[in-house]
């Protein structure tokens, strides 16, 4: 691979991780989203020249940038428990976590490109089957999401959080896999490409 | 060959699929909610010598834009009201204001027999009249019934047994409402009202035991719960004639089965 691409991918790498992981102080996250996609915006841009789907993802990511710049505010104006916010709150968080996984499902497209491209099959593999456990489970937590209004809270709120807690392992390993490509290097012989580490 | 997933054809179904939960969640969603605050009705009896509880149940939406922050009977702003939530379900809060009415207050001897009102206070300032029921004022010396004693049987049963403060001959036991009366098994001392023949004579000091299903309250109309009572038609030797009446169902929290059907009603989906 072109040791340029290393640090694109691994800005988009620690972009995802700060996205993923909150650290909060009271109900501040000091490690904001907006960060983590600022940072991968900046790494998708220097990468994104010839792969639409990263250019796709950039665009997308700064309009993340200002939908988690957002969050606070609903956060604090909505403080409530979450069954007894109107409804259109409801709407715009999930229109935010949709929009996130759009974002997460071009990277997995871009990176599958690069995986392809670098002929690294066995990552390419890893990074098909996780777009698409990634992709179903996400579909299945946004269906869900509506019953908010209409089953017991207590129930909904249960099958929620074992819902979130499955995307955020998959986003984990997804936040892997620009690390896993910034290592691929040359094979000695025959010129082709594999994975290291 | 493997098939390829066409992914546009995919995220387009997806997000008609989410569009659709959402479309279906929302409608279900709004045809559950009451849209006002609904007050039981119920009849009120105080007796001018004992102090006792007056329990307001009422229920408002969870996702009411105003919610209902205190309650005064009309004409009586000095009886303050305490609130408290009673039950959260899914589309409605079951809420419950009480007072003590004791009759040392200074207040007590304003309270008439009559028509009750209450006026509710919301949140964004408004104030609301609806109708609570009627309030009837006893003196103590006209009480049949004087050691009253209640309490859940076993199987379901509701229990009461009550001493009478002077000879009395029972007439007549009715219910009220009366579409309440095909679904409650009643039995006095023991006997359904078919086998007790009536009247039946009492003696001073004598008890008349009365007992009944405590399921009543899952297959009536949710609106007449704090409406529903026996009434025992006396007759004195006097020949002054003295109806006691005993509230039938004492509940704490309805479920969302009932609260449903009252929201139905009261939207007037159902008869």
């Amino acid at each position: 691979m072109t040791p340029s691409w290393i640090r694109p991918l691994r800005r988009i790498g620690w972009g995802l991780t700060l996205i993923l992981f909150d650290v909060r102080l009271g109900s501040v996250d000091v490690l904001p989203d907006a960060i983590g996609y600022i940072l991968a915006a900046s790494g998708l841009r220097a990468i994104s020249p010839g792969i639409p789907s990263f250019l796709w993802a950039g665009r997308l990511s700064w309009l993340l940038v200002l939908l988690s710049l957002a969050d606070p505010f609903f956060a604090f104006t909505f403080a409530n428990a979450e069954e007894m916010r109107p409804p259109y709150i409801h709407a715009v968080g999930q229109i935010y976590f949709a929009l996130h996984a759009v974002f997460v499902l071009l990277l997995c497209y871009g990176f599958e490109g690069l995986a392809l491209k670098w002929r690294a099959l066995e990552l390419l593999q890893a990074i098909r089957t996780r777009r698409s456990f990634y992709a179903f489970v996400t579909f299945v937590m946004l269906l869900f999401y509506p019953f908010v209004f209409n089953m017991d809270y207590s129930d909904w709120f249960l099958t929620k959080v074992a819902g979130a807690g499955l995307i955020v392992l998959l986003e984990f390993l997804v936040l892997r896999i620009p690390f896993r490509l910034s290592r691929i290097k040359p094979l000695k012989k025959g010129g082709n490409l594999d994975v290291y580490g | 060959m493997k098939a390829k997933l066409n992914w546009k054809a995919a995220s387009a179904a997806a997000a008609l699929l989410v569009g659709a939960s959402w479309i279906g969640n929302l409608l279900y969603w709004n045809s559950m909610q009451l849209r006002k605050t609904y007050v039981f009705e119920q009849n009120v009896r105080i007796n001018s010598e004992v102090s006792q509880m007056l329990n307001v149940n009422f229920i408002e939406d969870n996702y009411a834009s105003s919610k209902v922050g205190a309650i005064q009977l009309e004409g009586h702003p000095q009886i303050r009201f305490d609130l408290m939530k009673n039950n959260e379900n899914v589309y409605q809060q079951q809420m419950r204001a009480w007072t003590e009415i004791n009759p040392q207050e200074p207040w007590f001897k304003e309270l008439k027999s009559g028509p009750l009102n209450l006026l509710l206070f919301y949140d964004d300032g408004r104030t609301e009249k609806v109708t609570l029921g009627t309030l009837e004022m006893m003196s103590g010396e006209n009480q049949l019934l004087e050691m009253r004693q209640s309490g859940g049987g076993g199987g379901g049963q509701q229990m009461y047994a009550d001493t009478l403060a002077r000879d009395a001959v029972l007439e007549n036991v009715d219910v009220s409402p009366p579409q309440l009366k095909s679904s409650l098994e009643l039995t006095v001392d023991g006997k359904t009202l078919d086998e007790t023949k009536l009247p039946h004579g009492y003696q001073k000091g004598e008890t008349i035991r009365l007992q009944w299903s405590d399921s009543l309250g899952q297959g009536i109309d949710p609106r007449v719960m704090d409406l529903a009572e026996l009434k025992l038609s006396f007759r004195l030797p006097d020949g002054q004639a003295v109806v006691e009446r005993l509230p039938l169902y004492s509940y704490e929290t309805l479920s969302n089965q009932q609260l449903a059907e009252l929201v139905r009603k009261e939207r007037g989906e159902t008869k």
